[in-house]
């Protein structure tokens, strides 16, 4: 009687259990109706196999907005609706492809597009090394390309990860004396615009001379392109995702942080300019805004921007040492000026955080502290032991924690608002986390420079590093959404994750461009599932809409 | 060597010639083609702004002088009027061959660019320097993509 009540139980539990995967299989299958329901088409090979993972990407010639899609395992794609009007269909990132390309495309409705046959432009495992070829490939690729060994990568990918591209130096061929010069220049230079110049170093002489060696080798006058490694293209889960990209009027920008306003629009900043500009994505227009005059002899440029509940937007200028704050009905911009040891045109640090009640947050020369918006007055300051400050700031949804990656050494600084404690645990070295926020649990999660995401876990107060699936990426930021997931741009390796932190589990999404500079990602938590923004370095805003 | 050994040898060193430029031509047809609409290949190639002209030669210097010759560092000459100045700090004429020159090789506190930039590019930069010269950070070039103006 009991066994036959123990069998019993076991069933119920099976056919339960097997219900719940069922329904969570087919949750899990079903896109969401404004992610589905667009033009479709299938991609396959010269030989008629169908392709997996090739971006399918359409160019709205009214408004250059490109929407991506990804071909499933059975080489199926399928767009959202999109507007009907003219567009260029295309392949991005073909990499082992020809480019295919079909101009001047009339859209209406939901069609069954022209069936994508590509070739290959080769039989072997290595890419051809051609120009059109090495402008593909991720930072990661060319590093995974190159010869060398793994001391000089990791002297470039600890000391050059922070500002542009590895394509950006990997471009380019120099003598000894050239690449001295550049490196020099680069790593002394304070901030991005390099105009004050610190004769100590990001790191020593020998180890500057060993980095320049090998770029001097492996990008010498006389070095040739490698036959590159491709990394693996997207399967499965990782091509369940819409992404959309839309251009900005200016270029050379170095935007740096996106966030979203009440109305649904998204606003952006420039790094090295004065242009901020506030996007709709639903036409992809923008309307900038120019900062008022920097003083003379500084560099324009904001740096971190963010909205506020009434859609008042806030930003850093990281060059004049100042906080603007801009009313877009008025069109009124109040600067206020900072109170900083820093020289001009070096960095304040001006990632900064405002708590819900408007006070703005950062740690600086060994305190927390909080500060009045509009004055720029300390109010309240919470000593630090070991670390002198942080690099990015946040502050936990209810206001009571502070966060942020510790400056300039690695580490991680929490601060609890309402009980006066500090933690300063230590990372791994060169793990360099910047900037983060915190989940709803009050975990503050971080991106690590040397390419793993970092947790600190506030009930076992310790934290957690996780290392990123793909070599040689980077990352700057982190943010958790209303579900706990952390997102992030992977710098370096051209793509974009998502990592559940209860599998602990990373799923990354190819991105149509080579980069994935993103230095502060905005989540839409209106919308399911999430929406996620950022900008990317070279200048154009990127919406990530995951299918499940 | 007979003259029919010459003449096998002649011909064979002929055809191994035939083959390699059949070879080399079989790669380049086989080269994929350019898709500038990957945004990659244009800054890959610095032809965000312009394909070429001093607005291509804009971009360029942006990327490769404007990091120490900018508006802001102490030290470091300033380009702008470099051509109503009429000399270089070395005391020569400024001319393009002379201001190409100074890119090529560079100097002791200088990068050469010779390796790095190809003729047509010092062409643009240098039409920039001459006509347009220099950046300024209150009016970055506007992105000819960008239609929803």
């Amino acid at each position: 009687m009991a066994t036959r009540f123990a069998y019993a139980r076991v069933i119920s539990l099976g056919v339960v259990l097997a219900s719940f995967l069922l329904f969570f299989q087919a949750a899990y299958a079903q896109a969401p109706a404004h992610l589905r329901g667009g033009p479709h088409g299938v991609v396959k090979s010269a030989s008629g196999e169908p392709l997996e993972g090739i971006m399918v990407q359409l160019i709205a010639q009214k408004n250059a907005i490109r929407t991506t899609v990804y071909s499933n395992a059975d080489g199926r794609y399928e767009f959202p609706k999109l507007e009907s009007g003219t567009y260029t269909l295309r392949i991005a990132r073909p990499r082992e492809f020809h480019p295919f390309a079909k101009e001047k495309l009339e859209i209406n409705g939901s069609p069954e597009l022209p069936e994508i046959t590509l070739t290959r432009v080769t039989n072997g495992a290595l890419l051809p090394p051609l120009p059109q070829i090495a402008a593909q490939m991720t930072g990661s690729e060319w590093l995974l390309s190159l010869s060398g060994t793994g001391e000089e990568k990791r002297l470039l990918t600890i000391n050059c990860n922070w500002c542009h591209s590895y394509q950006q130096i990997f471009r380019n061929h120099y003598d000894e004396h050239s690449w001295t010069q550049i490196v020099n220049r680069m790593t002394k230079g304070a901030g991005s615009p390099l105009i004050n110049m610190n004769p100590r170093g990001r790191f020593n002489d020998d180890e500057i001379a060993k980095l320049v060696k090998w770029l001097a080798t492996v990008r010498g006058p006389d070095a040739k392109d490698p036959p590159f490694v491709a990394l693996p293209r997207p399967q499965g889960r990782q091509t369940r995702v819409v992404i959309t990209e839309y251009e900005l009027p200016r270029l050379e920008l170095a935007t740096h942080d996106v966030w979203g306003d009440s109305k649904g629009n998204i606003w952006y900043s420039p790094h090295r300019s004065s242009y901020i500009g506030r996007l709709d994505p639903r036409t992809g227009a923008v309307k900038e805004y120019r900062v008022p005059q920097v003083d003379p002899g500084v560099l324009p440029g904001t740096h971190w921007i963010w909205v506020d509940k009434n859609d008042i937007v806030w930003g850093s200028e990281n060059w004049q040492h100042s906080i603007w704050r801009f009313d877009p009905n008025k069109e009124e911009f109040t600067r206020i000026r900072w109170n900083v040891p820093e020289p001009l045109n070096s960095p304040m640090g001006g990632n900064y955080a405002i708590d819900p009640e408007g006070f703005i947050w950062r740690a600086r020369q060994k305190a927390v502290a909080k500060i009045g918006a509009l004055t720029g007055d300390t109010i309240l300051r919470y000593p630090l032991k070991k670390f002198v400050g942080t690099y990015g700031s946040a502050v936990s949804k209810d206001g009571r924690y502070f966060g942020g990656g510790a400056w300039p050494r690695d580490g991680v600084v929490v601060a609890d608002t309402k009980t006066g404690e500090v933690w300063e645990p230590d990372c791994s070295a060169n793990c360099g986390p910047a900037r983060g926020e915190f989940d709803l649990q009050g975990n503050y999660w971080s991106g690590g420079r040397g390419g793993m995401l970092i947790k600190f876990d506030i009930a076992k107060k310790r934290l957690f590093e996780y290392p990123l699936p793909t070599p040689y990426a980077s990352m700057y930021s982190a943010q958790a959404d209303k579900n706990g997931e952390v997102w992030a741009g992977e710098m370096h390796s051209g793509r974009y994750f998502r990592f559940n932190p209860t599998t602990e589990q990373f799923t990354e999404y190819v991105l149509p461009e080579p980069y994935g500079i993103d230095r502060e990602t905005w989540i839409d938590n209106s919308t399911d599932p999430v929406t996620v923004w950022y900008v990317d370095h070279d200048g154009w805003i990127v919406r990530i809409q995951p299918l499940d | 060597m007979s003259s029919r050994t010459a003449r096998i040898a002649a011909a064979l060193s002929v055809s191994v010639a035939v083959a390699i430029c059949a070879h080399a031509l079989a790669q380049e047809a086989n080269a994929p083609a350019k898709d500038y609409n990957q945004r990659a290949l244009e800054i890959y190639e610095f032809r965000k702004a312009a394909v070429s002209g001093p607005e291509r030669g804009q971009e360029i210097f942006y990327y490769k002088c404007w990091f120490c010759h900018n508006e802001f560092t102490q030290g470091i000459p300033r380009l702008d009027g470099l051509y109503q100045k009429g000399k270089l700090m070395s005391g020569e004429n400024v001319t393009d061959a002379a201001v190409k020159e100074k890119i090529r090789n560079g100097g002791p506190g200088m990068a050469a660019y010779k390796y790095a930039l190809s003729d047509a590019d010092l062409d643009d930069l240098v039409s920039f320097v001459r006509e347009k010269c220099c950046w300024n950070s209150d009016t970055p070039p506007l992105n000819p993509r960008f239609r929803a103006r």
